[in-house]
């Protein structure tokens, strides 16, 4: 019982979650075995998910066809990589910007300009730099998280308690310690925060790079589908990328709770 | 003049938070004073008559406008670990545990391991945080939080704590308790203590002397040596007297 007490809100999230999801599903085959004059356009999920075990289901046309399997993994591998190079960066640069107000002043308004414009806008510079593959999505999504969360890290550099710091500085911290043993772990759980937002943001971006020519990923499953006129294709892969992008954040998510708990805890 | 080889000295300092002050723009101005080691000074005086930033100049986090801080001899030019500072709002590490909190001035000089969990536990032990030493600062009370960033600066070794309104938080229950737990360690642990209240009471029990400071009145600071009888008896009219004096002063700085 206490187990069940301690993972009470869990369960009842899930119940409802799943609930909602399984009865949306239901009245969506009753409608489409009912005749419903769009079935063709949204062919319920009993049609699409049979594509997932069907052979022949590749993403992509000819020899490069890859298979659902690698799809994933390929987007999965591009957004990580390019959330990853795009959190380092952002945390030299904000460390950067903040070592000193002139470098503030002239940087990041700079910064703030080009963080408003959707990473998809670079697609096509990016396709002529990187020609059509991982460089490309990668790039994109470095480009949507990389602005947002410098802003994110400057601005947590500046609500850091005044006083933090000068516990440490008392304490014997030399500049270099400072900025690893107090502003580092003190902006941390406020960034991770905005990277899991990000995360969404770039998951999106990765898919339009993969809709613009790459030949896997789960992006593509959508374009394959659209060039083959196959509706089952494009809708398996909506639920793909949607379930897929799930299990993402709820591991983000999981991380967060874990172990980056104390912003949320010292602020009750 | 001769510069005493122990304690801290302050000649004239003055601060202003505009780069060139007017009359008007000085908090203080060209005040000196001398604190020996193992005293026990307080500072009183209305808020926003400086005490903070009189506090903040000696610690080093602050450079005066003008004058110096000499401690043991030695101009204080920053930040200096055996310049302890206690603040207000605890200012614990909330990523840490009171354990860690209180290694964490140790674990900045490269000390081996096994050194550092001896001090701590020591420390730990003797200002009654063991049975707390694994949680986190958010898990604890005020006065927990208080003893913990006391015990932070004891583990340092500092030889100065300097504490900022650190009981200002405090119901007043805690605040006696933390009062004879300061008054302890100060003499357990021969440290010379800085300490800033806006609480008369307070202040003429812990103190050896009290600086009254000024809104209005800023090139100097009035100072009341307490001459008082362990323990102290707070009905005693000597007490009353310590508190009248106190209190006239601070009555004089009331305006609105
Ligand atoms: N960062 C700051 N910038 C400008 N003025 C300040 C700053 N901090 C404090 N002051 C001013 O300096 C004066 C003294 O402040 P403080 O030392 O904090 O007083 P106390 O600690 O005695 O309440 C006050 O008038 C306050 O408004
Ligand atoms: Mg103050």
């Amino acid at each position: 019982m206490i187990v069940l007490k301690k993972y009470k809100e869990a369960i009842i999230r899930f119940i409802c979650g799943t609930g909602l999801i399984t009865l949306l599903v239901l009245a969506w085959e009753m409608a489409a075995s009912g005749g419903w004059k769009y079935a063709n356009i949204f062919p319920p999920p009993s049609k699409f998910i049979k594509q997932l075990s069907n052979d022949g289901f590749k993403v992509g046309l000819g020899a490069q066809a890859a298979s659902v399997q690698t799809s994933i993994i390929s987007s999965i591998l591009r957004v990580l990589t390019g959330l990853f190079i795009g959190l380092i960066s952002a945390f030299l640069f904000g460390f950067f910007v903040q070592s000193n107000i002139w470098l503030k002043r002239f940087l990041m308004p700079l910064i703030r300009v080009l963080a408003p414009v959707a990473p998809i806008a670079w697609i096509p510079m990016a396709l002529v730099l990187f020609g059509i593959g991982n460089q490309t999505a990668v790039f994109i999504v470095f480009m949507g998280v990389f602005f947002t969360l410098s802003i994110a890290v400057v601005r947590a550099i500046e609500i850091i308690p005044e006083n933090l710091v000068n516990s440490a500085k008392t304490l014997g911290a030399s500049k270099f310690q400072i900025w690893y043993k107090v502003i580092f772990p003190s902006i941390l759980p406020n960034v991770f925060t905005i990277l899991r937002l990000n995360f969404i943001a770039a998951w999106m971006a990765v898919l339009a790079a993969e809709m613009t020519g790459l030949q896997d990923g789960l992006g593509a499953i959508i374009m394959t589908g659209r060039n083959l006129f196959n509706n089952e294709m494009i809708l398996m892969g909506m639920v793909l990328i949607g379930v897929v992008g799930f299990l993402f954040d709820s591991i983000l998510k999981y991380i967060q709770d874990k172990f980056l708990w104390w912003d949320k805890k010292s602020r009750q | 003049m001769i510069k005493q080889e122990k304690g801290i000295t302050c000649e004239n300092l003055s601060y202003s938070w505009t780069k060139h002050p007017g009359e008007e723009d000085y908090i203080f101005r060209d005040v000196s004073f001398t604190i020996q080691q193992g005293e026990f000074i307080s500072f009183i005086g209305p808020s926003g008559c400086g005490k903070s930033t009189m506090l903040n100049i000696i610690s080093g986090l602050l450079a005066p406008y003008d004058g110096k801080v000499i401690k043991d001899g030695i101009e204080v030019m920053s930040p200096d670990k055996d310049l302890g500072v206690v603040f207000q709002d605890y200012s614990l590490f909330p990523w840490l545990t009171v354990k860690n909190n209180i290694a964490f001035g140790l674990k900045l000089n490269g000390k081996s391991k096994n050194e550092i969990d001896t001090r701590t536990d020591d420390i730990l032990k003797r200002v009654g945080l063991w049975e707390a030493r694994k949680k986190y600062p958010f898990q604890l009370s005020g006065g927990m939080k208080q003893r913990t960033a006391i015990a932070r600066v004891l583990a340092n070794n500092s030889n100065y704590m300097l504490m900022d309104e650190p009981f200002g938080a405090l119901d007043y229950q805690t605040r006696l308790n933390m009062q004879s737990f300061v008054s302890e360690v100060s003499a357990e642990f021969n440290k010379t203590i800085l300490f800033v209240t806006h609480h008369v009471e307070e202040a003429i029990i812990l103190s050896d002397r009290v600086f009254l400071m000024s809104v209005n009145q800023k090139e100097k600071m009035d100072e009341l040596i307490i001459d008082l009888a362990k323990p102290i008896d707070i009905t005693s009219s000597k007490f009353n007297e310590y508190r009248k004096y106190i209190i006239n002063h601070l009555n004089k700085e009331v305006n609105f």
